[in-house]
């Protein structure tokens, strides 16, 4: 497979020399079922990184098991150096984490969602206040601040939850399927964000089913099935000379070409 | 059809205890606890036959409205008590509402429960033994006893679980009180004619006989004694109950039906308002303190509970003048400390998957439980001070005031102390958050049930010196007894809160992302 390891995009900053997220044999079964199985994986800092595969591929038990939401049956994770799973604390205050399937305190206002979030990390009320403003408008969410979250819309959603992965300024921010039930506008939006961070010396670890949006949107990219990495690097290297649409379905396969039952056609 | 719906709740009863031998545990130390109760009731059931026919009577019928109101009441009162088949998640199947309500009765009848009533009810045969057609009446009427007290209680889950899901919460508030009323002004005024009389039991059983709780339960002894009219007059009025009930039941399915997905309504307040969270600390404690307080009153599962606060020193006080004795209104103190923190005990249920927040903050275990026991503190103190306080004021016991205090405080803090621990380990399937609060979910209920009973055994035993001390005090009238007794419940609770949250941090710490794993994988 494809070599893993290729020079960093010369970010702004300096770069640091620990990896700003580093897996190493990470592993986790389910039962009978290895959902992810000793993947290493090396992050560079500095780097808009994607991570794709199909569905049941072990994205989101990959990045929980990251981000210190699932306890892997071995392997280690380190964010800039320090463990996930050793030093969480430390840890996890450089990270920002939107995680895919989980539900948000929704008895709270957006506001109050952020706040709390902001409070967990025991910034300062001014702190708190101040970001809690820059999200909401940066969101487009101000007008919906004093909203319960369980009324928000499914985009609205992934927004708050956005915001509430951004609130203590990490380094190191990773997002499980930000962009599903996202309005464009707002994924336009997102993408500024994101790129702004990124420019800034900060680290975007995404996943994602749109191979388009990730292929425009990323530096680096990892291609994962079946609990394993079939390929990483950047993304030039990793699509080669087609699209990362036509190099995922080459890896992965399981492509069918057939019009689907006869039953199902109308004609 | 119903035969499937019967196999798919076993199957996913299966399921879930295969995954988790706590709860298969659970569910054994449950069935083994109802067959002792069980045992007990129809021994004595059996016994019953050498007292005079008015006061065989009068157990049975004031036995069998006591456990029919516990079904109609339990839905009100407990989530999820039995595994059961929601009908919102079986709506997209077609599926006659008839054939929903025969399969929902059964599962009710098929669960240790609806077993255990079922038994019971057929044994009140035995106090009728010696009137052959009484007895055989018995068994007949034992089995429609059971009918109505499952019809009753899916009637007043689908109810409430209407009324909740309805639009404006001050109507919904209305609508319930004027329900429960409806439901209890009957038993009401037969216990209060019934007391009038010289001879409270029987009149008060007499009278409860041509309740629509009581009907049927009375139907066999006025056929010993000899009234086949008035046995004739009960059992119209059951048979009336169970057929309003089944009527009442399918519109209020229907209902559901017909406005699934309807939210609680919007609340909006202006941005900046942060309530309770502009006031406490930002730090971890502060925040998850206001947020379990904002939960209290604004999450439907938990401010359900709040109803017992007002209910159960109301009923104690009742049953005191009922059976004109005055200790039973010394019991709502303790229990309601017994209680409140009880609704805690796998309280990391209730954030289901968003206590994901508390993972990726790294929040430490121990800040997590002082956050919620301080959140539950803030108005369980002043809520207990208020009920000592009328309780006592009813029946005229303000000397015993101190000894009352010392206890419940004791109980509340060394339920807290429990609940700290206790929720660091078990996670329970729960109705998730802006859910219908009353759907039930499969599995739950002998577990929630059989940790609930350790939970207060463990609490009780962690309270005996101020209860050993107060109980002392209240014996012998020493005021100097109770105020040792306040203040070893204060203190001796205090020591145990602090130890409790240590331990439940401790092991959350450790235990968190397994918690939370088992909750993505039940449906969070």
């Amino acid at each position: 497979m494809t070599p893993t390891s290729t020079p960093t995009p010369a970010p702004i900053t300096a770069p640091t020399p620990a990896p700003a997220l580093d897996l190493h044999g990470l592993t986790k079964r389910f039962g009978a079922t290895t959902a992810v199985d000793a993947i290493d994986l090396s992050v560079p800092s500095g780097s808009f990184y994607g991570v794709v595969g199909p569905n049941g591929a072990g994205k989101t038990t990959l990045l929980s098991m990251a981000t210190g939401l699932l306890r892997p049956d071995a392997g280690t994770a380190s964010v800039h150096g320090v463990d996930v799973w050793s030093d969480p604390i430390a840890a996890k205050r450089q990270i920002g984490n939107l995680a895919d399937g989980v539900d948000l305190f929704d008895r709270l206002t957006g506001e109050q969602l952020i706040t709390y979030t902001g409070m967990l990390f025991s910034l300062d009320r001014a702190t708190i206040a101040e970001r809690t403003r820059d999200l909401l408008q940066l969101l487009d969410l101000e007008g919906s601040a004093g909203t319960l979250v369980s009324d928000y819309s499914a985009g609205m959603t992934k927004k708050i939850a956005l915001a509430c992965a951004l609130i203590h300024s990490p380094r190191v921010v990773v997002l499980d399927e930000p962009f599903e039930s996202v309005d464009p506008v707002s994924a336009a939006n997102i993408r500024d964000i994101l790129e702004g961070f990124v420019r800034s010396g900060g680290t975007v670890v995404v996943s994602s089913h749109s191979m388009d949006l990730v292929q425009r949107m990323c530096d680096h990219v990892a291609i994962v099935a079946r609990g394993k990495v079939l390929v990483a690097g950047t993304t030039d290297a990793v699509r080669g000379s087609g699209t990362l649409e036509d190099r995922f379905l080459e890896l992965v396969g399981g492509r069918r070409f057939s019009e689907g039952p006869e039953w199902l056609r109308r004609s | 059809m119903v035969a499937a719906l019967l196999r798919l709740r076993f199957r996913v009863l299966a399921n879930t205890l295969n995954r988790n031998t706590l709860q298969l545990l659970a569910v054994i130390f449950g069935a083994l606890q109802t067959v002792v109760i069980l045992v007990i009731a129809i021994a004595g059931l059996a016994v019953l036959v050498i007292y005079p026919q008015p006061v065989e009577q009068a157990t049975v019928v004031i036995g069998g409205v006591a456990l029919t109101l516990g079904w109609f009441l339990i839905p009100l009162l407990a989530t999820g008590i039995e595994p059961t088949i929601d009908p919102l998640k079986l709506s997209p199947f077609p599926l006659s509402v008839t054939r929903l309500m025969v399969a929902m009765t059964l599962v009710g009848a098929t669960w240790i429960p609806g077993i255990a009533t079922l038994i019971v009810s057929i044994a009140t045969a035995l106090t009728w033994r010696a009137t052959p057609g009484a007895a055989w009446a018995a068994v007949g009427c034992g089995v429609v006893a059971t009918l109505i007290c499952i019809i009753g209680s899916r009637m007043t889950a689908s109810l409430t679980a209407n009324l909740v899901s309805g639009r404006r919460r001050r109507d919904r508030a209305a609508v319930g009180f004027l329900g429960l009323v409806a439901l209890l002004g009957p038993v009401g005024l037969a216990v209060a004619l019934g007391l009038r009389s010289g001879a409270p039991f029987p009149a008060t059983a007499e009278m409860l006989g041509f309740t629509p709780f009581g009907a049927i339960w009375s139907v066999p002894g006025q056929l010993a004694a000899g009234h086949p009219a008035a046995a004739i007059g009960s059992l119209a009025i059951a048979l009336a109950t169970f057929a309003l009930m089944v009527v009442i039941w399918r519109a209020s399915l229907l209902a559901t039906f017909r406005y699934r997905g309807g939210g609680a309504g919007h609340r909006q307040v202006a941005a900046g308002r942060l309530g309770l969270f502009g006031v406490v600390p930002t730090t971890p404690v502060g925040a998850i303190g206001a947020r379990s307080l904002i939960y209290w009153a604004r999450d439907a599962r938990f401010a359900r509970q709040l109803v017992l606060v007002p209910v159960m020193p109301a009923l104690l006080i009742l049953l005191g003048s009922l059976l004109h004795v005055g200790w039973t209104a010394y019991l709502a103190p303790p229990i309601v400390a017994g209680l409140l923190p009880l609704t805690l005990f796998a309280v990391i249920s209730y954030d289901g998957t968003a206590f994901a927040l508390h993972l990726s903050t790294g929040v430490r275990g121990i800040d997590d439980r002082i956050g919620r026991a301080a959140g539950m503190l803030a108005f369980a103190l002043p809520a207990l001070v208020v009920v000592s306080v009328v309780s006592l004021g009813v029946v005229g016991g303000w000397r015993d005031l101190p000894a009352i205090v010392g206890i419940s405080l004791g109980v509340l803090l060394s339920g807290l102390a429990t609940v700290s621990v206790s929720s660091a380990s078990i996670v329970v399937p729960v109705a998730r958050s802006g859910r219908n609060p009353f759907t039930a979910q499969a599995g739950s209920g002998m577990t929630s049930l059989a940790a609930s009973y350790a939970v207060t055994g463990i609490t009780i035993a962690l309270a005996v010196p101020e209860l050993a001390l107060g109980i002392w005090a209240l014996v012998i009238h020493s005021a100097l007894l109770g105020w040792l007794a306040l203040a070893v419940g204060a203190v001796w609770g205090a020591a145990s809160l602090v130890i409790g949250v240590r331990v439940g941090g401790r092991i959350l710490d450790r235990t968190g992302p397994a918690l939370l794993a088992r909750m993505r994988r039940t449906g969070g």
